[in-house]
C-alpha cells in the first residue's frame, strides 16, 4: 500500500465548532518511558534504512561482513559506478523523472483548483450529481482503465512518451486533489468573494485574484504529495515507458536489480539513495503542508 | 473597474509560461526518433538478453559493426532474460519492433509463424560456411526466421574443485546413469562442508526434461504441436529431484528454486554439478572461480538424449524499414571472426567455421575441453527434437513454476505432472 | 438611480433578476472550469472504462483486431488455477495488512496524543517510512533484508535463532510484503492523531468528573469519536491494498514467485495483459477486480452503521 492513504484526510464534516483540545493540564510527569519505547521503535523502524545509507559508503565486500551503521572503510566509488551501470548515466533518467513530476506537478495545479473551484463555489444544474460522479472516480482501479489507455495511446503513437503520463494530470483525472480543492474552498469564507462579486468581478478575477492566493496551503499540499506520488510511480511508467531513454528512476532502478544479479550491491543502494533523497527534501522542507493539507481539510 | 492587478498578470504570465514549457516539452516528447534518417546515416535497432558484461560485449560488437559500416547506427536494447519476451511482445504490440533481435527455440516458430520475422533464406546473408544442420534449425515450414549464432547443448556443467574436496571420483560419462548421478550428489554433500551441496536444482529446465524423454525415445512435443510424452516419466523427473532435495543431494528448495543461473549454488561454487547449457560453461566458471567441466548427460537408456540446440538465434523483422541494414547486421555478426572472438563459446560453438577455426585458439583450457566436448559429440547426436509449437515460450515458466510448488512439497511429484500437463495444454492449445 | 430628467426609479426585485443572472453566468463560468475535468472524464476515464468491458469479451491480443468470444473469459477464469492463487494471495494480503497497519497506526496515535514532549518530531519519524515505502528503492531494500543472508536474520541470529531465507519460501514471502505495509503506518497514524485532536476536551473533563477510568474514557469517547475516520481510512485502505503492484513486483522480481505466492491479483493481470498480450482475459480479470472492491466497499458502508459513531 502506498502513503495514498493521506487520501483519508477526508474527514466527514463533524460541524463541531468547537475548541480544539489542547494538551491537558496536570499532564502525567516521568514520561520518560514513552519517550524510550517511541526512540526505540523509530529506530528499529527506520535501521533497514540508516543500513543502506551506510551500505551505499561501504565496499561490496564488507557490506556483509561490517553490519555497523558506520562504515569502517569509507568508499565513495559505488556512486559513481552505480551512476554509470545502465545505459545512460544516472542523471538521464532522473532528468526523465523531473520531467513527469514537473508536468503532473503543473497539470494538478491548473486543472485540479479549476474543477474544484467550480464545484465549490459556482452553481450550476447538476452539480450534486457530476460531484458524486467525481467521487465515484476515486475508487475505480487504474487496472480497468489501463489497456484501452495503452491501445489510445499506442494507436496515436504516443507509447514511450511523456504524454501518456501528463496528459491525464492537465484533465484532472486525479479525483483526490480535485476533492482536497474542493474542500479547501469551501472552508474559505463567502464573504471576500460576495465583495468582489458586487464590485462586479467575474469568475475568472475572483479564481485568480481571491481564492488562489488564499488557497496557498492547499496548493502546496497537492503540489507535494503530486511530486512524491509521481516519483514514486512504477505502475504506470512501466507500461508506457518502454525503451531505456525515456524510462524514469523506478525503472532504472528496477532495471539495475535485474542486472546486477545480487553482486554488487554497493551501486545499487548508492543508486537507491539517490532516488529517496528528492522525497526526503521534500518531506523535509514540506512537511509543514503535509500535515497542515491533512489537518486543513480534515478540521471544519 | 480596473483590470487585473500587477499581481495576478504575473501569476497569469507565469501560468503561461509554464505550460508553454510543458507544451514544448511534451511535443518533443512526443517525436519519436524511429530509425530515421539524418545525414544520410541510417539507425538501426538492435535487442539481446544478457548480463551487463555480456551487454558490454555486445557494444563491442556493435562498434566494430559500425567502423566497418560508417552509414549505418545500431542503437542497441536489451533486457535479462527473464523480462526480455514480455519486452519485445510490447515492442511488438507498439508496433517498434527492433530491427534485429535475438530469438529463441520456444519462441521462434511462434513469432515466425505470426509473420513478425523476416525470412532470411530469401536475402543475401552467407550462410555458406555455417553447419547446415545447425541452420536448419532455424528453418520452420520451409522459411529461415533465424540464424542461429552457435551450437549448444544441455549437459552438466561439474566443478572438479568440490568433487576433490568430497573424495568422490569424476564419474565416467559414457556410461554413468540417473541412479549414479543421485548418489554421487548425496554422497558429495554428505562429505562436504555445509553449505555445500552434490547439484543444483536439476529440474527446472524443460529442455532438460526433454532430454529426459529422447532417452526413452519419447519427445515433448509430438510431430502435429501436441504434447508428446508419457505423465509417469514426468512424474519420475520430479520425484527424482524431490528425492535429492530430501536426501541431502540438492539444497532445500528456498536455497536453489527460481534463481537465477548466475545467482544459482553452481555459480557461488556451492554445488558440485548442475544440468545447463555447454555455453555457460565459460560464465559458470568465471563466477564460480573454479575450472569446471562438461560431462555427458547420465541415462538409463542407450539412446543418447542429447541434442544440439542453437543457442540462440538472430533474427530480423519482417516489418523493418532498413532490411538492408538489418540483414547486414546479421550477416557481420555471424559471420566475422572477431564478433566471435569477443564472445568465444558463450553464445554456443561458433556456427560458422571460420569463425570457430578463429575462435578455438584462443580459448582457455576449460573452454576449449568445452568445445571439443561439443564437437566430439556430433557421432553422440543423431536426430533434433521435433519443432515447438506456438505458445512453447510459456512452457519454460510453467516448468519452473510446477516444479517449485514440488520441491517446496505443495503438491505431489504426480500431482506436478498433471498440472503441468493441464498448463501447458492449454498454453500450445 | 436617477434618470436624466432628475426622476428616480426603484429598481423592481433586483435580487430575482440578478439571481438569474448570475445562475447563468455561473453555468457558462462552471462548463469552462470544468472542461479539462470534464475531457478527462470522458477521455481518460469513462471511454477506457466502457472499452475494457468490451475488450473483455473479447480475444483481444493488440496485434488482430479483437473477436468477440462472449463470457468466454470470466468462465476460463475460473477454472484458472493461477487467477484462484491470485485472488487468495490478495485477500489474504487485504485481510491481515489493512488492521494491522491501521491498528499500529491507531496505537501510536493514541500512545502519543498526551501532550507528550517532542510529538512533532515523533510524527515526523513515523511518517517518513509512509513516504519512502512506496518506492521500488525500498522495495528492493525489503527484498535484500529479507534474504537469507539478510538484515533480518542477522539480527534474528543474535537470539540464536535462524531464519529462513523470508523471501524464497513460499511460506513467508507474502509476511514480508504485509510487513512493509505494517512498516507504512505513518501516514494513518497523522491522520488519527488529527482526529484525536479535534475531540474536545470537555468531553475528557465530564466523564473524568464522572469517575470514568482511562480504559472507560477511550471506550467511551475516544475510540466513538475516531470511528469516522478510522471507517474512511478503512474504505480507501482497502480499496489501495487491492491494488498493490509495485512492491509484490520488485520482491518477486516480476514472477509472483516463488510458486506464485506472491502472485499479487494486479501482478497476474500484468502478466497476463503486458506479458502474454493476453488483453481480453487481462479487461476480464480488471472487471472483475473492479467488482470485488465495489462489494467490499458496499459491504463496509452497509456495516458502517453498527459501529460508526456521528456526532449528530
Amino acid at each position: 500500500m502506498s502513503d495514498t492513504s493521506t487520501r483519508n484526510a477526508v474527514l466527514p464534516d463533524t460541524s463541531s465548532r468547537v475548541a480544539v483540545r489542547n494538551t491537558r493540564a496536570g499532564r502525567v510527569p516521568s514520561t520518560w518511558w514513552k519517550h524510550v519505547i517511541l526512540l526505540a521503535l523509530g529506530l528499529v523502524m527506520l535501521y533497514p534504512v540508516l543500513w543502506m545509507v551506510s551500505s551505499a559508503f561501504k565496499p561490496n565486500a564488507k557490506i556483509f561482513s561490517d553490519p555497523g551503521l558506520i562504515p569502517t572503510e569509507w568508499d565513495f566509488s559505488n556512486f559513481a559506478a552505480g551512476w554509470n551501470a545502465l545505459e545512460s548515466p544516472f542523471s538521464a533518467y532522473i532528468v526523465n523523472s523531473l520531467i513527469v513530476v514537473a508536468g503532473s506537478v503543473v497539470g494538478n495545479l491548473i486543472s485540479c483548483t479549476m474543477a474544484g473551484y467550480a464545484f465549490a463555489r459556482l452553481k450550476f444544474k447538476g452539480r450534486n450529481a457530476w460531484f458524486a460522479v467525481m467521487m465515484l472516480t476515486l475508487m475505480l482501479p487504474i487496472h480497468v482503465l489501463i489497456v484501452p489507455q495503452y491501445v489510445m495511446f499506442s494507436q496515436a503513437h504516443l507509447i514511450n512518451t511523456f504524454v501518456p503520463l501528463i496528459l491525464p494530470k492537465l484533465l484532472a483525472t486525479d479525483a483526490f486533489f480535485v476533492f482536497l480543492m474542493v474542500q479547501f474552498f469551501r472552508s474559505l469564507p463567502a464573504e471576500l468573494e460576495e465583495a468582489a462579486r458586487l464590485d462586479g468581478a467575474g469568475h475568472a478575477r475572483i479564481f485568480l485574484q481571491i481564492m488562489l492566493p488564499m488557497a496557498t496551503p492547499a496548493l502546496a499540499t497537492t503540489a507535494i504529495f503530486t511530486f512524491i506520488w509521481t516519483w514514486n510511480d512504477f505502475f504506470r511508467q512501466l507500461i508506457f515507458l518502454t525503451k531505456p531513454d525515456k524510462q524514469t528512476v523506478p525503472l532504472a532502478l528496477r532495471t539495475f536489480v535485474d542486472a546486477t544479479g545480487g553482486s554488487s550491491w554497493g551501486s545499487l543502494f548508492a543508486m537507491s539513495l539517490v532516488t529517496l533523497l528528492p522525497i526526503f527534501l521534500v518531506f523535509l522542507f514540506g512537511q509543514k503542508y503535509l500535515v497542515k493539507g491533512i489537518a486543513t481539510t480534515g478540521i471544519k | 473597474m480596473s483590470g487585473m492587478t500587477n499581481s495576478s498578470r504575473r501569476y497569469v504570465r507565469t501560468v503561461a509560461v509554464i505550460s508553454t514549457a510543458l507544451l514544448a516539452t511534451g511535443l518533443a516528447a512526443c517525436s519519436t526518433s524511429d530509425g530515421g534518417s539524418d545525414d544520410g546515416k541510417e539507425t538501426i535497432s538492435f535487442m539481446w538478453w544478457g548480463s551487463s558484461e555480456r551487454t558490454a560485449r555486445m557494444q563491442q560488437a556493435i562498434d566494430l559493426f559500425e567502423a566497418a559500416n560508417p552509414d549505418i547506427t545500431v542503437e542497441g536494447q536489451y533486457a535479462e532474460w527473464a523480462g526480455y519476451w514480455d519486452k519485445l511482445a510490447t515492442s511488438v504490440a507498439g508496433g517498434d519492433i527492433p530491427d534485429v533481435m535475438f530469438q529463441e527455440d520456444r519462441f521462434i516458430g511462434d513469432y515466425g509463424r505470426r509473420g513478425i520475422l523476416a525470412d532470411l533464406g530469401a536475402t543475401e546473408i552467407d550462410t555458406s560456411k555455417i553447419d547446415p544442420t545447425l541452420l536448419g534449425a532455424g528453418e520452420i515450414d520451409g522459411k529461415t526466421y533465424g540464424i542461429p549464432t552457435g551450437s549448444n547443448v544441455m549437459s552438466i556443467v561439474a566443478n572438479p574443485d568440490l568433487f576433490a574436496a568430497a573424495g568422490v571420483d569424476m564419474p565416467d560419462d559414457s556410461t554413468w546413469t540417473w541412479d549414479d548421478y543421485v548418489d554421487i550428489a548425496n554422497e558429495i554433500t554428505q562429505n562436504s562442508s555445509k553449505g555445500i551441496y552434490g547439484t543444483s536444482d536439476y529440474s527446472y529446465n524443460e529442455t532438460g526434461f526433454q532430454v529426459y524423454l529422447r532417452q526413452h525415445g519419447q519427445d515433448l512435443y509430438s510431430e502435429d504441436g501436441s504434447l508428446g510424452y508419457d505423465d509417469s516419466l514426468l512424474e519420475e523427473w520430479f520425484q527424482r529431484s524431490l528425492d535429492l532435495q530430501n536426501e541431502g543431494g540438492q539444497p532445500p528448495a528456498d536455497e536453489s528454486v527460481g534463481l537465477d543461473l548466475l545467482d544459482s549454488p553452481i555459480a557461488k561454487g556451492q554445488a558440485a554439478m548442475s544440468f545447463t547449457w555447454s555455453a555457460q560453461l565459460g560464465p559458470l566458471s568465471e563466477a564460480s572461480g573454479s575450472k569446471l567441466v562438461l560431462l555427458k548427460a547420465p541415462g538409463d537408456a542407450p539412446v543418447a538424449g542429447m541434442y544440439f540446440k542453437p543457442g540462440m538465434y538472430v533474427s530480423v523483422s519482417a516489418k523493418s524499414d532498413h532490411a538492408d541494414a538489418a540483414n547486414k547486421l546479421v550477416d557481420f555478426f555471424v559471420n566475422t571472426p572477431e564478433v566471435g572472438e569477443l564472445f568465444l563459446t558463450e553464445l554456443g560453438l561458433p556456427g560458422n567455421s571460420e569463425v570457430r577455426d578463429a575462435v578455438v585458439p584462443k580459448l582457455s583450457e576449460a573452454d576449449k575441453a568445452g568445445a571439443d566436448f561439443v564437437t566430439g559429440l556430433s557421432d553422440h547426436i543423431t536426430s533434433s527434437p521435433n519443432t515447438m509449437p506456438n505458445g512453447a515460450g510459456d512452457i519454460a515458466a510453467i516448468m519452473q513454476r510446477v516444479n517449485s510448488e514440488v520441491l517446496f512439497e505443495q503438491i505431489t511429484p504426480a500431482e506436478g505432472a498433471a498440472k503441468f500437463r493441464d498448463e501447458a495444454e492449454s498454453a500450445i492449445g | 438611480m436617477m434618470a436624466s430628467d432628475g426622476s428616480t426609479s426603484v429598481r423592481l426585485r433586483p435580487s430575482a433578476t440578478a439571481h438569474k443572472r448570475r445562475g447563468r453566468a455561473d453555468g457558462r463560468a462552471a462548463a469552462v472550469f470544468l472542461l479539462p475535468w470534464f475531457i478527462g472524464l470522458v477521455v481518460i476515464t469513462i471511454g477506457p472504462l466502457i472499452a475494457s468491458l468490451y475488450l473483455s469479451f473479447t480475444d483481444f491480443d493488440l496485434l488482430t483486431s479483437p473477436n468477440w468470444i462472449g463470457f468466454e473469459n470470466y468462465l476460463e477464469l475460473f477454472q484458472d488455477s493461477r487467477w484462484l492463487k491470485s485472488l487468495k494471495v490478495t485477500f489474504i494480503y487485504v485481510i491481515t495488512a489493512v488492521p494491522l497497519q491501521l491498528g499500529v497506526a491507531l496505537a501510536l496515535a493514541i500512545f502519543l496524543d498526551k501532550g507528550l514532549r517532542g510529538l512533532n518530531f515523533y510524527r515526523s519519524l513515523f511518517y517518513l517510512p509512509s513516504l519512502l515505502g512506496g518506492s521500488v528503492a525500498i522495495a528492493v531494500l525489503w527484498r535484500q533484508i529479507f534474504g537469507k543472508d539478510g538484515l533480518i536474520n542477522g539480527f534474528l541470529a543474535v537470539f540464536g535463532i535462524e531464519g529462513p531465507g523470508w523471501i524464497n519460501n513460499p511460506d513467508t514471502s507474502l509476511l514480508t510484503l504485509i510487513a512493509l505495509a505494517a512498516w507504512m503506518f505513518g501516514s494513518p497514524m497523522v491522520i488519527f492523531l488529527a482526529g484525536l485532536r479535534q475531540i474536545p476536551d470537555m468531553y475528557y473533563e465530564a466523564a473524568a468528573l464522572d469517575g470514568a477510568g482511562r480504559w472507560r474514557q477511550f471506550r467511551s469517547i475516544t475510540f466513538p469519536m475516531l470511528t469516522p475516520i478510522v471507517f474512511f481510512n478503512v474504505v480507501l485502505q482497502i480499496i489501495e491494498a487491492f491494488q498493490s503492484f509495485t512492491q509484490a513486483f520488485v520482491v518477486s522480481g516480476g514472477t509472483g514467485g516463488p510458486a506464485d505466492s506472491t502472485l499479487f491479483y494486479t501482478l497476474y493481470l500484468y502478466q497476463k495483459g503486458f506479458g502474454s498480450l493476453d488483453m481480453g482475459y487481462a479487461s476480464a480479470m480488471a472487471w472483475v477486480l473492479l467488482l470485488i472492491i465495489a462489494v467490499f466497499t458496499a459491504i463496509n458502508f452497509a456495516t458502517s452503521k453498527h459501529w460508526v459513531f456521528y456526532d449528530e
